[in-house]
């Protein structure tokens, strides 16, 4: 029962999210799959900033307080949009039999790692020491409670915390393993997204061919499901790729609009995790270029939004004596440290188990100098910085190591390092350079230039 | 000159032919590992599907869920409890699950005594350990767990 009412307040948060981008006419320019895909990324921000402002200001935490002005606001917008309304159906590409087989191993890799998540209780430690602990104290509490926090030593972003709350108030109870379903949700959009972002520049078999590469990357499916669901990283994956594809959107159209949505994109990221300040930072840094570039600075407003919230919980943390993470976590500096940090780092890149040859690729198209084209060089700054950050967090902080870690952090940039490489992929001439193979009537030659013809549907 | 040219040229087209190896080989990997989750999906379902929920948790986390499942059937909510244990899961299972109660974990036995006298705790529950104190009973004792209710 508990797994239906969770898929229903799944629904629920992305007709919310969806309602919204409609009223505002937000995403006028975007695709419905797309659409949808933001849709649950808003709703969920949207409804843990709900929990956060009621018990700011002390509006107690009940169901009908909760859900009906997203009800009010959903009517408004079916009665703004009812002349607008049809029930059109997308065009769906004819289907050819590589068309069918991509589209059963996504659809197989989504099910799989739905069946994971529901089989069993959290499995990773974070996921019930932590998070999960965390989100049910706040729903047995009813509100933030600064004190709880601070015996806890509770310091990191509510984002994550909140939004589970949100799904246990609505259950009426604490369901650990129906609760599992939203990270498969997040990897369910996430998966949906990529393909829409890919098949909108690319065409629909080249959408297809990486969405199945991305979405059989196995640590994906963990962190979707399998042993490692109920865990901020996957989220925070998506929310930072939502904000570089809003990021690419907004300086290819200069849209106000457009910049709203990034802006609370970036918010989201910088709220799910601590380490996804940085990444909204490095991304915000580019959309702040692309203001000053085109002298566009009326929407600086906009873009700085995002940081109120931030900055809010950063003084509310401080007002309340709860701990910081800098804080927290002591300077140190050793070369065993540092040798460890680098040689664990390099392990998981090279770990195929869990990532396939995701990073190898990633590093090998950064031995093609893949800097001209303005996308890559964003994508890659945002990338390298973070992984850079990652290193030295490991080599100067107290009781961070990669040993225990980095393949979690890895998960945040997996679906823009995935993005980077198709955009690399497509950037190259790739079917002069397979012709040119001088070893051109191997059996496998010819397999990769049946494939990538039928890829690009001749 | 021209050669030089033609050397690099033929590099980056070397380099670029690796690159789309790399990506078929890839692809090779990912099918095996759809086919490999497929055939682990049934050996998954034959495992876990039987079991009932308190058994999976066993499962996941040992013989120290059942201790933490006995303290919480027999205490109650917003009570405190020192809990004796030397499971290294203790403290963050015991907070997990037994939360609203206020739970000390410690895992030293000579502790308990001073810890006692110090401050007040409505339950001692002791893992793997027989011992009364000053001022409790047992309220229940099932080998190897114990209860003790502050009088």
């Amino acid at each position: 029962m508990n797994i239906i009412i969770v898929l229903l307040i799944i629904i629920f948060i992305t007709i919310i999210g969806f309602s919204l981008i409609s009223f505002f006419n937000l995403l006028s320019g975007f695709c419905l799959l797309s659409k949808i895909a933001y849709s649950f990324g808003l709703g969920i921000t949207l409804t843990s900033f709900q929990l956060y402002v009621f018990s700011r200001l002390s509006i107690p935490w009940t169901k009908p307080d909760l859900i009906i002005p997203w009800l009010i606001i959903i009517i408004l917008t079916l009665i703004k949009n009812m002349r607008n309304l049809s029930m059109k159906i997308p065009e769906i590409p004819k289907f050819k039999k590589i068309d069918w087989i991509l589209t059963l191993l996504i659809i197989f890799c989504i099910s799989y790692a739905v069946f994971e998540a529901l089989i069993r209780p959290p499995v990773a430690w974070d996921s019930w020491a932590a998070w999960l602990f965390q989100s049910k104290v706040f729903f047995l509490s009813g509100k933030i409670d600064p004190g709880i926090l601070r015996h806890f030593n509770l310091y990191y972003p509510l984002l994550n915390y909140l939004s589970n709350t949100f799904f246990f108030i609505v259950m009426g109870k604490v369901d650990d393993t129906a609760i599992l379903l939203v990270s498969s949700a997040f990897y369910f959009f996430l998966t949906i997204l990529f393909f829409d972002f890919i098949k909108q520049r690319y065409g629909f078999r080249r959408g297809l061919l990486f969405t199945f590469l991305f979405v059989s990357t196995q640590n994906l499916i963990r962190h979707g499901g399998r042993m490692e669901s109920g865990l901020a990283d996957l989220p925070l994956g998506f929310f930072s790729f939502c904000s570089v594809a809003l990021l690419f959107e907004y300086i290819k159209s200069s849209s106000r609009k457009t910049l709203a949505v990034l802006s609370i994109f970036l918010c989201s990221a910088a709220l799910v995790k601590s380490e996804g300040l940085a990444l909204s930072i490095w991304i915000g840094m580019f959309a702040i270029l692309h203001i000053y570039k085109n002298k566009l600075y009326g929407h600086l407003t906009f873009l700085l939004l995002w940081m109120v919230p931030v900055i809010d919980w950063e003084i509310y943390k401080r007002i309340s004596g709860i701990n910081n993470y800098f804080l927290s976590h002591s300077l140190i500096f050793s070369l065993s440290k540092a040798k460890s940090a680098f040689t664990g780092t390099f392990k998981e890149l090279i770990n195929i188990k869990s990532w396939n040859v995701l990073w190898i690729t990633y590093f090998y198209t950064l031995l093609l100098k893949p800097f001209k084209n303005k996308e890559l060089f964003i994508l890659n700054f945002v990338i390298i910085s973070q992984l850079i950050l990652y290193v030295l967090t490991y080599i100067f902080t107290q009781g961070n190591s990669p040993d225990s870690s980095i393949e979690r952090l890895l998960i945040h940039l997996a679906p823009i390092v995935m993005l980077e490489i198709v955009i690399f992929a497509s950037f190259i001439e790739y079917k002069d350079v397979v012709k040119s193979i001088s070893f051109e009537n191997s059996e496998v030659v010819k397999f990769i230039n049946d494939f990538i013809s039928r890829i690009d549907g001749n | 000159m021209r050669i030089f040219k033609d050397t690099q040229k033929n590099l980056a087209n070397l380099k670029i032919k690796i690159f789309f190896v790399v990506v078929f080989i890839w692809i090779v990997l990912s099918v095996f590992d759809v086919g490999f989750n497929f055939i682990k999906s049934f050996s998954e379902a034959k495992h876990w599907l039987p079991l009932s929920d308190v058994q999976k948790r066993h499962e996941i986390y040992g013989n120290i869920y059942d201790f933490v499942a006995f303290i919480n059937n027999h205490t109650e909510n917003y009570s405190s409890i020192l809990v004796y244990s030397k499971s290294d899961l203790a403290y963050y299972l015991g907070r997990y699950y037994l939360y609203p109660r206020n739970i000390n974990v410690i895992s030293n036995k000579n502790e308990i005594n001073q810890i006692l006298t110090k401050k007040y705790f409505n339950y001692v529950a002791l893992d793997n350990y027989q011992q009364n104190f000053n001022e409790y009973t047992v309220l229940v004792s099932v080998s190897p767990w114990t209860i003790l209710k502050h009088l």
